[in-house]
């Protein structure tokens, strides 16, 4: 039955190793909000968690649908407001604020709820940050190909969330709960160089999935099974003859 | 009366029922006969425990202390780094050795009667996390390398609490304590 | 009878009382630092307890197995060679054990666990010589029980070892209930030494990587008490197979049969097992809740085939049975009647709400103990008792069996509960003092101590009555 149990979580694949992103400090990269202010992000998170995004004003592809999703999903959950700060930040360095603004779908006659702050990232600080959000970009011509990410900063600066793409509902609800402080069991802490692992925390879904290193424990009981199997066909021969002789 | 001392008692009871049930079957084996209707005894006694062991996991399991409090909003959370020997206690992460020996030795209070979750791990080796009142263990949670166990805990009583570590880790394993203050 | 039998069975019983008189004295030397009464400071101390541990696990593991290939070398022939090597790891085993606790200081507990022997403060080489001493007693003993499993399935295939056909109603070919208890243990026995080397060989692995390959910690805390607990547990089954065997005759009934619900129970305890360890994790809140119920649900369901079954018909055997009462008797009759009452410890203990207090107090060497000391222990001097009859010169004196019993049962129960009054009092296990908030360890501790010496009293004079008798036979 457990072995049935086991084998079955196995078959729902889990998301390859957002793993490795949670709970690291992000670099406190430098972000310019107007023409002439600019701040560092712990100003944020230390105030108030923050949900994150990286995006570009240019990008002819995903980056205008994308905000503009998250702003919806973010306007459904009322309750949740007061408890983050949005941040949609742009690594193009031609990008400002203003467009950022339109982006994200938010016009003059509605401007974006107070707990919005679009900026772009200083080029200095830029890199490390984006590495640390797992964001990658690359150049493609005049304009970039890159993923999108949504990462939860905690009030220490750590990352406690990161979802690539668009979040299933699933994941906005595990965001939100964290947020709201609601209970969320664990996080896993295990060093790099651990090779086999039991479970993992799977960011998506907020559970943990179980992984490769729990086949160990079902080894003995198969080897049994097997060895049994073994030593019955090769005391085969032997049994055979007791039933001819009775 | 403490979760202990009921367990307690009810060892005690059960205790004595099988000693008295082996005794009396002890005390007719001189005489000589045998016992009838084996089959429908056994069957009665099978049933009685099958429906004991039903009704004690459907009364105990839902009682587990993993969703202690779930649903609320903790008051505080508290950080708990284990390491050999001692503990470090604070309102804020503990992550690098820096952090561990600020902490370390110092009293964390916290406010009764609001929901506490304790974010427990260890740098090294396994420990347990546990908390005494008065000589009472209240609750407790191990400290795992690797892992963080969150244990959400309400104090109903001020005064100060214990800490001892509950799982062997080493020579000093014994001496292994801290105290937090519940205001 | 076979000589060779004869004189095996009659040395491993021989060395197991002398190992289990010195893993007495070590437990009693505890009991007597936590009572204050000598002074051994926390390291000598976690040796004892390390030594103790896994001597007390292996000597009546040993025990039982000897006792399955006794009887079964009545039934059919057993190879020689797996009691043989067995024999010689063991011995192999036990000295570089205590050579790593006592000279090397290793004290990582019994189960040792992960990562606490590479924290242990000791010689270098303790964990290393620690392991190898581990995988020695792994390779002889698992060997000895796959050489009996062979020799069942020799008359038998592995559906009707497991008494399948008696399942439906057949009752061809006869299988006994102690062919059944053994080849259910023995697979139990083999799964859960097979496991030790899986957690062997990731120990190795790291200690050979030299720190670039690390473990999981919770991985290898459930191949640990997949190890630790189904052994443990096991071995008690290895004296019940015994037990079903002798004890119907020592009270002149006809034997045991198997019949469909003694298969039932003991093929559902085969699968149970398994899955109780769970209960060993609770307190690890990042095991997957899943698991965590499986463990309470197993241990609570355990219990009910095998014991109800063993139990039932243990008292119907004795029931009006107009006995003759010798030693062996006496001691599998409240052998059984401490099994129960120790298992009542141990499902109040893995209900998961009652160990967020009890875990790790002494609620938990409380209820072992009052299995292993009152239950196994009993189970295994029984077996020798019946032995040292059929093969000794002379019988047991009648007065003798009332002091080495009483001395036993009182020390056995003062010294267990002890404990139980800790568990009660959330005094911590495995401490070499208390801390002052639970300073009743204390006293408690000295109450122990005069129940276990009155233990260890009687089993001297069990061990000496029995070499008096047999000891000759070796030579003979």
């Amino acid at each position: 039955m457990c072995g049935a149990i086991i084998l079955l979580s196995f078959l729902s694949w889990q998301q390859q190793d957002e793993m490795q992103y949670l709970l690291k400090k992000i670099p406190d990269a430098e972000v310019v909000i107007s023409d002439s202010l600019s701040r560092n992000i712990s100003y944020w998170y230390s105030q108030k968690p923050v949900v994150l995004t990286i995006a570009y004003s240019r990008c002819p592809g995903v980056c205008n649908p994308y905000l503009l999703q998250i702003r919806d999903h973010i306007s459904l959950q009322g309750k949740a407001i007061k408890d983050f700060q949005m941040m949609v930040l742009s690594f193009d360095p031609e990008d400002n604020p203003t467009q950022l603004h339109k982006l994200a779908g938010f016009t003059d006659d509605s401007p974006p709820p107070a707990n919005w702050t679009f900026g772009v990232l200083e080029k200095k600080s830029k890199a490390s940050l984006l590495s640390a959000l797992g964001f990658q970009t690359q150049m493609a011509g005049e304009l970039y190909d890159h993923n999108t990410v949504l990462v939860l900063i905690g009030t220490d600066g750590k990352i406690l969330q990161r979802v690539e793409g668009l979040p299933a509902n699933m994941q906005w609800n595990r965001l939100f709960k964290e947020l709201t402080n609601e209970f969320v069991p664990v996080y896993s802490t295990l060093d790099t160089n651990v090779w086999m692992s039991c479970f993992r925390y799977d960011p998506a879904s907020g559970t943990w999935r179980m992984n490769w290193g729990l086949l160990l424990i079902l080894i003995p009981s198969i080897s049994t099974v097997c060895l049994l199997l073994l030593l019955q066909m090769i005391t085969n021969r032997e049994r055979r003859n007791i039933v001819i002789q009775t | 009366m403490t979760i202990q001392k009921e367990v307690f008692l009810v060892f005690t009871v059960m205790f004595l029922i099988i000693v008295s049930v082996f005794f009396l079957v002890f005390l007719s084996s001189v005489k000589s006969g045998e016992l009838q209707n084996v089959n429908h005894k056994r069957a009665i006694f099978f049933f009685i425990a099958f429906g004991t062991v039903l009704l004690v996991l459907g009364i105990s399991l839902p009682k587990s202390p993993y969703f202690l409090y779930s649903k609320e909003e903790p008051a505080q959370k508290v950080f708990v780094v284990a390491k050999q020997f001692s503990f470090s206690i604070s309102k804020y992460p503990i992550n690098t050795d820096d952090d561990f020996n600020m902490s370390a030795g110092a009293e964390v209070t916290v406010p009764v009667n609001g929901v506490i979750e304790f974010n427990v791990s260890s740098k090294d080796v396994n420990h347990g996390f546990s908390l005494y009142k008065e000589g009472v263990l209240q609750a407790q949670v191990q400290a795992m390398p690797g892992y963080v166990n969150r244990l959400r805990w309400k104090f109903t009583e001020s005064g100060t609490y214990d800490i001892l570590c509950l799982e062997y880790c080493g020579v000093a394993h014994a001496a292994m304590a801290a105290t937090i203050k519940v205001e | 009878m076979d000589t060779f039998n004869k004189k095996s069975t009659l040395l491993w019983l021989l060395t197991v009382l002398v190992v289990f008189l010195v893993a007495i004295i070590f437990g009693l030397t505890m009991r007597m630092e936590q009572a204050n009464m000598v002074e051994l400071g926390p390291l000598n101390f976690y040796v004892l307890m390390t030594s103790h541990g896994l001597l007390m696990a292996g000597v009546w593991f040993v025990a039982g197995m000897a006792g399955i290939q006794y009887i079964l070398s009545r039934y059919f022939s057993v190879p020689r060679w797996g009691s043989i090597v067995a024999y010689v790891c063991t011995l192999l085993g036990v000295v570089v054990l205590l050579f790593s606790t006592f000279f090397a200081k290793l004290h990582a507990g019994w189960y040792f666990l992960y990562p606490l022997p590479f924290y242990a403060k000791g010689m270098q080489i303790g964990p290393l010589l620690f392991l190898i001493a581990l995988t020695i007693l792994g390779v002889g003993w698992l060997l000895w029980s796959l050489v009996l499993i062979a020799s069942i399935l020799k008359k038998y295939t592995v559906a009707q070892a497991l008494a399948w056909h008696h399942l439906t109603g057949k009752s061809e070919p006869a299988v006994s209930p102690f062919i059944l208890i053994s080849f259910v243990s023995l697979i139990g026995v083999t799964s859960c030494i097979l496991a030790a080397v899986v957690l062997l060989v990731l120990y190795y692995i790291e200690m050979l990587s030299s720190g670039s390959v690390s473990n999981d910690p919770l991985l290898m805390k459930n191949l640990t008490f997949f190890f630790g607990h189904t052994l443990v547990n096991e071995m008690l089954y290895l004296g019940l197979a015994v037990l079903y065997e002798l004890f119907p005759k020592m009270a002149g009934k006809p034997a045991y049969k198997t019949s469909w619900y003694v298969a039932l129970s003991w093929n559902a305890t085969l699968l149970i097992v398994l899955f109780a360890y769970f209960h060993h994790l609770y307190m690890d809140f990042v095991q997957p809740v899943a698991f965590q119920y499986i463990g309470q649900i197993m241990s609570w369901f355990a219990p009910l085939p095998a014991a109800v079954v063993t139990i039932f018909s243990v008292l119907t055997t004795i029931y009006r049975s107009n006995m003759k009462w010798n030693l062996a008797a006496l001691l599998y009759f409240f052998g059984v009647m401490f099994w129960a009452i120790g298992g009542v410890g141990a499902i109040l203990d893995a209900v998961i709400a009652n160990n967020f207090v009890l875990h790790n107090t002494q609620w938990v060497p409380a209820h072992f103990h009052t299995y292993n000391l009152l239950g196994n222990v009993f189970f295994s001097l029984a077996f020798a008792s019946w032995f040292a009859d059929e093969i000794g010169d002379n019988k047991i004196k009648p007065g003798l069996v009332k002091v080495i019993f009483s001395l036993l049962v009182i020390g056995g129960v003062g010294f267990v509960i002890a404990f139980y009054l800790g568990g009660a009092l959330s005094v911590p296990r495995r401490v070499d003092m208390y801390n002052e908030v639970v300073s009743e360890g204390v006293s408690l501790a000295q109450i122990a101590v005069v129940f276990a010496f009155l233990y260890l009293v009687g089993m001297i004079i069990y061990t000496i009555d029995f070499t008096k008798r047999c000891a000759g036979q070796l030579f003979s």
